[in-house]
Protein backbone atom coordinates (compact mmCIF):
# COMPACT_ATOMS: atom_id res chain seq x y z
CA UNK A 1 0.00 0.00 0.00
CA UNK A 2 2.68 2.25 -0.78
CA UNK A 3 0.62 5.73 -1.64
CA UNK A 4 3.54 7.96 -2.37
CA UNK A 5 2.06 11.83 -2.66
CA UNK A 6 -1.45 9.62 -4.08
CA UNK A 7 -3.61 12.52 -5.12
CA UNK A 8 -6.31 10.55 -5.58
CA UNK A 9 -9.15 11.31 -3.52
CA UNK A 10 -8.02 14.92 -3.56
CA UNK A 11 -9.48 15.72 -6.69
CA UNK A 12 -13.58 16.97 -6.80
CA UNK A 13 -15.85 14.13 -6.51
CA UNK A 14 -18.24 13.68 -9.33
CA UNK A 15 -16.51 15.48 -11.68
CA UNK A 16 -18.17 18.55 -10.92
CA UNK A 17 -16.81 21.67 -12.14
CA UNK A 18 -14.22 23.25 -9.97
CA UNK A 19 -16.01 26.45 -9.45
CA UNK A 20 -18.57 26.93 -7.10
CA UNK A 21 -20.78 28.99 -9.50
CA UNK A 22 -21.89 25.85 -11.12
CA UNK A 23 -22.13 23.63 -8.31
CA UNK A 24 -25.71 23.37 -6.44
CA UNK A 25 -25.80 24.52 -2.94
CA UNK A 26 -26.21 21.29 -1.56
CA UNK A 27 -22.96 20.08 -2.96
CA UNK A 28 -21.54 23.37 -1.55
CA UNK A 29 -22.40 22.52 1.74
CA UNK A 30 -21.58 19.46 1.76
CA UNK A 31 -18.42 20.01 0.65
CA UNK A 32 -17.85 22.91 3.84
CA UNK A 33 -19.50 20.39 6.11
CA UNK A 34 -17.36 16.83 5.65
CA UNK A 35 -14.19 16.90 5.76
CA UNK A 36 -12.20 16.35 2.54
CA UNK A 37 -11.91 13.26 1.40
CA UNK A 38 -8.02 12.17 1.64
CA UNK A 39 -6.20 8.86 0.71
CA UNK A 40 -5.96 6.54 4.32
CA UNK A 41 -2.91 7.22 6.86
CA UNK A 42 -0.48 5.37 5.94
CA UNK A 43 0.77 2.81 8.52
CA UNK A 44 3.81 5.12 9.68
CA UNK A 45 1.69 7.64 10.27
CA UNK A 46 -1.29 5.75 12.37
CA UNK A 47 2.13 4.96 14.13
CA UNK A 48 3.00 8.37 14.81
CA UNK A 49 -0.99 9.08 16.46
CA UNK A 50 -0.19 5.89 18.44
CA UNK A 51 2.90 6.73 19.97
CA UNK A 52 1.17 10.06 20.56
CA UNK A 53 -1.57 7.97 22.71
CA UNK A 54 0.97 6.23 24.48
CA UNK A 55 2.57 9.58 25.25
CA UNK A 56 -0.82 11.54 26.50
CA UNK A 57 -2.45 8.71 27.93
CA UNK A 58 -0.43 5.45 27.92
CA UNK A 59 -2.56 3.85 26.07
CA UNK A 60 -1.79 0.36 26.12
CA UNK A 61 -3.85 -0.95 23.02
CA UNK A 62 -2.00 1.81 20.88
CA UNK A 63 1.60 0.28 22.53
CA UNK A 64 0.64 -3.08 21.30
CA UNK A 65 0.21 -1.51 17.92
CA UNK A 66 3.58 -0.37 18.08
CA UNK A 67 4.76 -3.27 19.13
CA UNK A 68 3.63 -5.79 16.34
CA UNK A 69 5.14 -3.08 13.58
CA UNK A 70 8.06 -1.74 15.23
CA UNK A 71 9.14 -5.05 17.26
CA UNK A 72 10.16 -7.43 14.54
CA UNK A 73 11.64 -4.07 12.20
CA UNK A 74 13.64 -3.74 15.55
CA UNK A 75 14.64 -7.80 16.31
CA UNK A 76 15.96 -7.25 12.60
CA UNK A 77 18.05 -4.42 13.16
CA UNK A 78 19.50 -5.92 16.17
CA UNK A 79 20.23 -8.70 13.75
CA UNK A 80 21.55 -7.14 11.26
CA UNK A 81 23.78 -5.48 13.90
CA UNK A 82 25.46 -8.92 14.61
CA UNK A 83 23.31 -9.86 17.51
CA UNK A 84 21.59 -13.59 17.46
CA UNK A 85 18.15 -14.46 17.75
CA UNK A 86 17.93 -14.56 21.22
CA UNK A 87 20.23 -11.47 22.00
CA UNK A 88 18.14 -9.51 19.28
CA UNK A 89 14.30 -10.39 20.79
CA UNK A 90 15.75 -8.97 24.44
CA UNK A 91 16.96 -6.00 22.63
CA UNK A 92 13.89 -5.30 20.68
CA UNK A 93 11.61 -5.84 23.69
CA UNK A 94 14.26 -3.31 25.81
CA UNK A 95 13.77 -0.68 23.33
CA UNK A 96 9.80 -0.94 23.29
CA UNK A 97 10.42 -0.72 26.61
CA UNK A 98 12.07 2.40 26.37
CA UNK A 99 9.51 3.49 23.73
CA UNK A 100 6.75 3.49 26.67
CA UNK A 101 8.86 5.22 29.16
CA UNK A 102 10.21 7.88 26.78
CA UNK A 103 6.95 8.66 25.10
CA UNK A 104 6.76 11.93 26.66
CA UNK A 105 9.74 13.10 25.05
CA UNK A 106 8.58 12.39 21.58
CA UNK A 107 7.77 15.53 18.99
CA UNK A 108 5.99 14.81 16.14
CA UNK A 109 6.69 18.16 14.81
CA UNK A 110 10.27 16.93 14.59
CA UNK A 111 11.06 13.73 13.97
CA UNK A 112 8.65 10.93 12.70
CA UNK A 113 7.79 7.61 15.44
CA UNK A 114 9.84 5.28 13.07
CA UNK A 115 12.93 7.77 13.13
CA UNK A 116 12.48 8.65 17.02
CA UNK A 117 12.29 4.99 17.40
CA UNK A 118 14.99 4.20 15.03
CA UNK A 119 17.36 6.36 17.44
CA UNK A 120 16.44 5.14 20.50
CA UNK A 121 17.56 1.34 18.69
CA UNK A 122 20.65 2.54 18.55
CA UNK A 123 21.58 4.04 21.66
CA UNK A 124 20.50 1.54 23.06
CA UNK A 125 22.71 -0.78 20.83
CA UNK A 126 25.60 1.29 21.68
CA UNK A 127 24.85 0.69 24.92
CA UNK A 128 24.28 -2.87 25.17
CA UNK A 129 26.47 -4.80 22.29
CA UNK A 130 28.99 -1.99 22.83
CA UNK A 131 29.45 -1.44 26.31
CA UNK A 132 30.04 2.17 25.40
CA UNK A 133 28.39 5.78 26.23
CA UNK A 134 26.79 7.47 23.57
CA UNK A 135 27.57 11.32 24.60
CA UNK A 136 24.54 13.58 23.40
CA UNK A 137 23.67 16.86 22.98
CA UNK A 138 21.22 18.16 26.42
CA UNK A 139 18.25 20.49 24.87
CA UNK A 140 18.51 22.48 28.83
CA UNK A 141 22.55 22.69 28.53
CA UNK A 142 23.41 26.32 28.95
CA UNK A 143 26.18 26.51 26.83
CA UNK A 144 24.10 25.37 24.16
CA UNK A 145 23.86 28.12 20.82
CA UNK A 146 20.08 27.79 19.93
CA UNK A 147 19.00 28.11 16.10
CA UNK A 148 18.79 31.41 15.06
CA UNK A 149 17.28 30.66 11.88
CA UNK A 150 13.86 31.93 11.73
CA UNK A 151 11.57 29.07 10.96
CA UNK A 152 10.25 28.42 7.23
CA UNK A 153 7.27 29.98 6.29
CA UNK A 154 5.75 26.86 4.44
CA UNK A 155 6.50 23.60 6.10
CA UNK A 156 6.20 20.70 4.44
CA UNK A 157 4.44 18.17 7.06
CA UNK A 158 6.59 15.56 8.43
CA UNK A 159 4.55 13.12 6.36
CA UNK A 160 5.19 14.80 3.34
CA UNK A 161 8.84 14.84 4.27
CA UNK A 162 8.71 11.32 5.33
CA UNK A 163 7.14 10.36 1.98
CA UNK A 164 9.79 12.38 -0.10
CA UNK A 165 12.54 10.81 1.85
CA UNK A 166 11.30 7.56 1.33
CA UNK A 167 11.10 8.37 -2.49
CA UNK A 168 14.57 9.74 -2.87
CA UNK A 169 16.24 6.69 -0.86
CA UNK A 170 14.11 4.12 -3.36
CA UNK A 171 15.83 6.44 -6.50
CA UNK A 172 19.25 5.95 -5.33
CA UNK A 173 21.77 3.89 -7.55
CA UNK A 174 22.10 1.06 -6.08
CA UNK A 175 25.85 1.26 -4.83
CA UNK A 176 25.10 4.54 -2.99
CA UNK A 177 21.42 2.76 -1.41
CA UNK A 178 24.68 -0.15 -0.34
CA UNK A 179 27.05 1.71 1.64
CA UNK A 180 24.24 3.78 2.99
CA UNK A 181 22.47 0.97 4.21
CA UNK A 182 25.84 -0.44 5.65
CA UNK A 183 26.89 1.93 7.19
CA UNK A 184 23.63 2.70 9.14
CA UNK A 185 22.96 -1.54 10.02
CA UNK A 186 26.31 -3.31 10.05
CA UNK A 187 28.22 -1.22 12.32
CA UNK A 188 31.10 -1.11 10.07
CA UNK A 189 33.70 0.87 9.73
CA UNK A 190 34.58 2.81 6.39
CA UNK A 191 37.55 0.62 6.09
CA UNK A 192 35.62 -2.34 6.41
CA UNK A 193 33.11 -1.30 4.26
CA UNK A 194 35.68 -1.09 1.56
CA UNK A 195 37.49 -4.14 2.26
CA UNK A 196 33.72 -5.89 2.05
CA UNK A 197 32.39 -4.48 -1.22
CA UNK A 198 36.59 -4.98 -2.54
CA UNK A 199 36.47 -1.11 -3.46
CA UNK A 200 38.87 1.89 -2.29
CA UNK A 201 38.18 3.87 1.09
CA UNK A 202 37.85 7.13 -0.75
CA UNK A 203 35.08 5.47 -2.84
CA UNK A 204 33.01 4.47 0.09
CA UNK A 205 33.13 7.99 1.74
CA UNK A 206 32.53 9.55 -1.48
CA UNK A 207 29.61 7.15 -2.11
CA UNK A 208 27.96 7.75 1.04
CA UNK A 209 28.61 11.56 0.92
CA UNK A 210 26.66 11.60 -2.77
CA UNK A 211 23.97 9.58 -1.47
CA UNK A 212 23.40 11.57 1.44
CA UNK A 213 23.42 15.23 -0.03
CA UNK A 214 21.28 13.55 -3.20
CA UNK A 215 18.58 12.67 -0.40
CA UNK A 216 19.02 15.68 1.31
CA UNK A 217 17.92 18.04 -1.96
CA UNK A 218 15.03 16.04 -2.04
CA UNK A 219 13.90 17.04 1.50
CA UNK A 220 15.52 20.19 1.56
CA UNK A 221 16.45 22.59 4.33
CA UNK A 222 12.91 21.97 6.36
CA UNK A 223 14.15 18.95 8.36
CA UNK B 1 27.92 33.47 17.26
CA UNK B 2 27.50 29.93 15.15
CA UNK B 3 30.48 27.84 13.71
CA UNK B 4 31.84 28.55 10.63
CA UNK B 5 33.42 25.47 10.05
CA UNK B 6 31.72 22.11 10.20
CA UNK B 7 33.75 18.34 10.85
CA UNK B 8 33.56 16.25 7.64
CA UNK B 9 30.26 15.18 6.20
CA UNK B 10 31.38 11.51 7.18
CA UNK B 11 31.65 12.66 10.90
CA UNK B 12 28.21 13.83 11.26
CA UNK B 13 26.63 10.39 9.17
CA UNK B 14 28.77 8.11 11.41
CA UNK B 15 27.66 10.09 14.49
CA UNK B 16 23.70 9.21 13.37
CA UNK B 17 24.58 6.10 12.44
CA UNK B 18 25.57 5.37 15.79
CA UNK B 19 28.99 3.76 14.34
CA UNK B 20 31.36 6.08 16.12
CA UNK B 21 33.32 5.37 18.97
CA UNK B 22 32.75 7.30 22.47
CA UNK B 23 35.52 9.57 22.17
CA UNK B 24 34.83 10.86 18.49
CA UNK B 25 30.59 10.76 19.55
CA UNK B 26 32.16 13.00 22.56
CA UNK B 27 33.83 15.39 20.56
CA UNK B 28 30.76 15.20 17.98
CA UNK B 29 28.07 15.98 20.46
CA UNK B 30 30.49 18.78 21.79
CA UNK B 31 30.38 20.30 18.63
CA UNK B 32 26.86 19.92 17.87
CA UNK B 33 25.83 21.89 20.84
CA UNK B 34 27.78 24.70 19.51
CA UNK B 35 26.87 24.41 16.16
CA UNK B 36 22.83 24.78 15.23
CA UNK B 37 23.77 23.87 11.23
CA UNK B 38 25.38 20.72 12.00
CA UNK B 39 22.56 20.09 14.46
CA UNK B 40 19.95 20.20 11.80
CA UNK B 41 22.38 17.58 9.39
CA UNK B 42 22.37 15.49 12.28
CA UNK B 43 18.34 15.29 12.26
CA UNK B 44 18.27 14.66 8.56
CA UNK B 45 20.77 11.53 8.71
CA UNK B 46 18.46 10.68 11.75
CA UNK B 47 15.72 10.81 9.52
CA UNK B 48 17.47 8.89 6.81
CA UNK B 49 18.17 6.48 9.36
CA UNK B 50 14.71 6.11 10.33
CA UNK B 51 13.29 5.83 6.91
CA UNK B 52 15.78 2.83 6.72
CA UNK B 53 14.86 1.57 9.80
CA UNK B 54 10.98 1.31 8.03
CA UNK B 55 12.51 -0.53 5.12
CA UNK B 56 14.00 -3.18 6.88
CA UNK B 57 12.62 -6.61 6.62
CA UNK B 58 10.81 -7.71 9.81
CA UNK B 59 11.98 -10.59 11.91
CA UNK B 60 9.31 -12.39 13.87
CA UNK B 61 9.43 -12.27 17.02
CA UNK B 62 8.39 -14.44 20.06
CA UNK B 63 4.58 -15.44 20.46
CA UNK B 64 4.44 -15.03 23.98
CA UNK B 65 7.46 -11.43 23.48
CA UNK B 66 4.09 -8.82 23.56
CA UNK B 67 2.12 -10.42 27.04
CA UNK B 68 6.15 -10.75 28.29
CA UNK B 69 6.55 -7.06 27.79
CA UNK B 70 2.82 -5.79 28.92
CA UNK B 71 3.61 -7.42 31.71
CA UNK B 72 6.91 -5.29 33.09
CA UNK B 73 5.18 -2.21 31.68
CA UNK B 74 3.67 -0.88 34.64
CA UNK B 75 7.16 -1.87 36.87
CA UNK B 76 8.85 1.05 37.67
CA UNK B 77 12.54 1.69 35.81
CA UNK B 78 15.34 0.25 37.18
CA UNK B 79 18.87 1.00 37.29
CA UNK B 80 18.67 1.60 33.50
CA UNK B 81 16.58 4.67 33.30
CA UNK B 82 19.12 5.87 35.73
CA UNK B 83 22.09 5.54 33.88
CA UNK B 84 22.40 8.60 32.65
CA UNK B 85 22.88 9.77 36.56
CA UNK B 86 25.71 8.05 37.04
CA UNK B 87 27.49 10.56 34.55
CA UNK B 88 26.01 13.85 35.70
CA UNK B 89 28.56 16.36 35.89
CA UNK B 90 30.03 16.71 39.42
CA UNK B 91 30.67 20.87 38.95
CA UNK B 92 27.13 21.75 37.90
CA UNK B 93 27.68 25.30 38.45
CA UNK B 94 30.62 25.32 37.27
CA UNK B 95 32.11 24.83 33.40
CA UNK B 96 28.71 26.20 32.40
CA UNK B 97 30.56 27.51 28.48
CA UNK B 98 31.65 23.66 28.22
CA UNK B 99 29.01 22.07 26.41
CA UNK B 100 27.18 19.67 28.66
CA UNK B 101 28.15 16.13 26.95
CA UNK B 102 31.87 17.60 27.81
CA UNK B 103 31.10 18.55 30.83
CA UNK B 104 29.99 15.53 32.15
CA UNK B 105 33.07 14.19 31.75
CA UNK B 106 35.31 16.66 33.53
CA UNK B 107 35.35 16.06 37.74
CA UNK B 108 36.84 19.87 37.92
CA UNK B 109 36.57 23.65 36.63
CA UNK B 110 38.74 23.95 33.49
CA UNK B 111 41.54 25.85 35.22
CA UNK B 112 41.71 23.27 37.55
CA UNK B 113 42.19 20.19 35.72
CA UNK B 114 45.33 18.68 36.20
CA UNK B 115 47.21 20.15 33.02
CA UNK B 116 50.18 18.90 31.73
CA UNK B 117 52.74 20.44 30.17
CA UNK B 118 54.04 20.28 26.60
CA UNK B 119 56.10 23.07 25.68
CA UNK B 120 56.59 26.65 25.99
CA UNK B 121 52.89 27.94 26.51
CA UNK B 122 51.24 24.42 25.30
CA UNK B 123 49.45 22.04 28.22
CA UNK B 124 47.67 19.09 28.08
CA UNK B 125 45.40 16.69 29.74
CA UNK B 126 43.10 13.53 28.94
CA UNK B 127 39.98 13.58 29.34
CA UNK B 128 39.44 9.55 28.26
CA UNK B 129 42.11 7.13 29.15
CA UNK B 130 44.19 6.66 25.81
CA UNK B 131 43.60 3.47 24.05
CA UNK B 132 45.31 2.26 21.47
CA UNK B 133 46.33 5.07 19.55
CA UNK B 134 43.58 6.65 20.13
CA UNK B 135 43.79 9.92 22.32
CA UNK B 136 41.09 12.54 23.54
CA UNK B 137 42.45 15.11 25.36
CA UNK B 138 42.11 19.30 26.20
CA UNK B 139 45.01 21.42 24.64
CA UNK B 140 45.52 24.89 26.19
CA UNK B 141 47.21 27.02 24.01
CA UNK B 142 48.54 30.49 25.99
CA UNK B 143 47.55 33.54 24.13
CA UNK B 144 49.73 34.27 21.21
CA UNK B 145 51.84 31.18 21.30
CA UNK B 146 52.39 29.22 18.20
CA UNK B 147 52.50 25.70 18.63
CA UNK B 148 55.02 23.87 16.68
CA UNK B 149 54.36 22.87 13.17
CA UNK B 150 53.02 19.27 12.89
CA UNK B 151 51.68 16.86 10.44
CA UNK B 152 49.91 13.74 11.69
CA UNK B 153 50.03 10.14 10.94
CA UNK B 154 46.39 9.71 11.19
CA UNK B 155 43.52 12.09 11.53
CA UNK B 156 43.17 14.93 14.25
CA UNK B 157 40.10 16.64 14.96
CA UNK B 158 40.14 20.02 16.93
CA UNK B 159 37.13 21.50 18.35
CA UNK B 160 37.95 25.50 19.83
CA UNK B 161 36.13 25.82 23.07
CA UNK B 162 37.36 28.97 24.09
CA UNK B 163 39.19 31.86 22.60
CA UNK B 164 40.86 31.25 19.09
CA UNK B 165 43.59 29.98 16.78
CA UNK B 166 44.41 30.77 13.61
CA UNK B 167 46.64 28.63 10.08
CA UNK B 168 47.11 28.76 7.17
CA UNK B 169 43.38 27.87 6.62
CA UNK B 170 41.61 30.66 8.69
CA UNK B 171 40.41 31.85 11.72
CA UNK B 172 38.73 29.06 14.44
CA UNK B 173 36.86 30.50 17.02
CA UNK B 174 34.45 28.70 19.67
CA UNK B 175 32.34 25.96 18.01
CA UNK B 176 34.28 25.68 14.92
CA UNK B 177 36.17 21.95 13.77
CA UNK B 178 39.46 22.07 12.26
CA UNK B 179 39.29 18.10 10.80
CA UNK B 180 42.72 17.32 9.09
CA UNK B 181 43.70 14.10 7.62
CA UNK B 182 47.17 12.31 7.52
CA UNK B 183 48.75 14.56 4.56
CA UNK B 184 47.80 18.20 6.21
CA UNK B 185 50.69 20.33 8.03
CA UNK B 186 49.86 22.98 10.47
CA UNK B 187 50.95 25.59 12.67
CA UNK B 188 47.84 27.24 14.61
CA UNK B 189 48.74 29.95 16.54
CA UNK B 190 46.24 30.76 19.32
CA UNK B 191 44.25 34.10 19.12
CA UNK B 192 46.26 36.91 21.73
CA UNK B 193 42.99 37.70 23.76
CA UNK B 194 42.80 35.06 25.93
CA UNK B 195 44.16 31.22 26.40
CA UNK B 196 42.61 28.73 23.38
CA UNK B 197 41.27 25.71 25.08
CA UNK B 198 40.23 23.15 22.50
CA UNK B 199 38.56 19.33 22.47
CA UNK B 200 41.19 16.96 20.20
CA UNK B 201 41.27 13.91 19.19
CA UNK B 202 43.68 11.87 17.37
CA UNK B 203 44.18 8.58 16.05
CA UNK B 204 47.96 8.43 16.05
CA UNK B 205 50.51 10.57 17.02
CA UNK B 206 51.86 13.57 15.73
CA UNK B 207 54.63 14.23 13.85
CA UNK B 208 56.53 17.26 14.96
CA UNK B 209 58.39 19.68 12.76
CA UNK B 210 61.32 22.04 13.73
CA UNK B 211 63.64 22.86 16.41
CA UNK B 212 61.15 22.79 18.95
CA UNK B 213 59.74 19.61 17.20
CA UNK B 214 62.54 17.55 17.04
CA UNK B 215 63.65 18.24 20.98
CA UNK B 216 59.61 17.92 21.76
CA UNK B 217 58.85 14.84 19.84
CA UNK B 218 60.23 12.11 22.16
CA UNK B 219 58.07 13.52 25.30
CA UNK B 220 55.10 14.50 23.19
CA UNK B 221 52.26 12.30 22.21
CA UNK B 222 49.15 14.08 21.77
Amino acid sequence: MIAYGAQTFESEPMGWPKSNVFRPTWLRLMSVSTPTLKEPLTQPEEMTIHLQAVAISQDKTAFAALFSYYGPRLKAYMRSLGANDGTAEELAQEAMLSVWRKAHQFNAEKASAGTWIFTIARNLRIDVLRKERRPEIDPNDPALVPDSDPEPDIQASMEQQRVLLHKAIHELPEDQALVLKKSFFEDKSHAVIASELNIPLGTVKSRLRLAFNRVRSHIGDQL
Amino acid sequence: MTATHQPNLDLLLDYAAGSLDEGLSLFVASHLALCPESRRTVAKAEAVGGALFEDIAPEPMDTDSLDRLLARLDKPAESTADADEKIKPQTSDTNTDVPAPLRHYLNSPLESLSWRRLGPGVQQVDVLPPKNDRRVSLLKIAPGVAVPEHGHHGPERTLILRGSYRDARGEFKRGDVADLDVSVEHQPIAGTEEACICLVVTDAPVKLKGFWGRLLQPFIRY
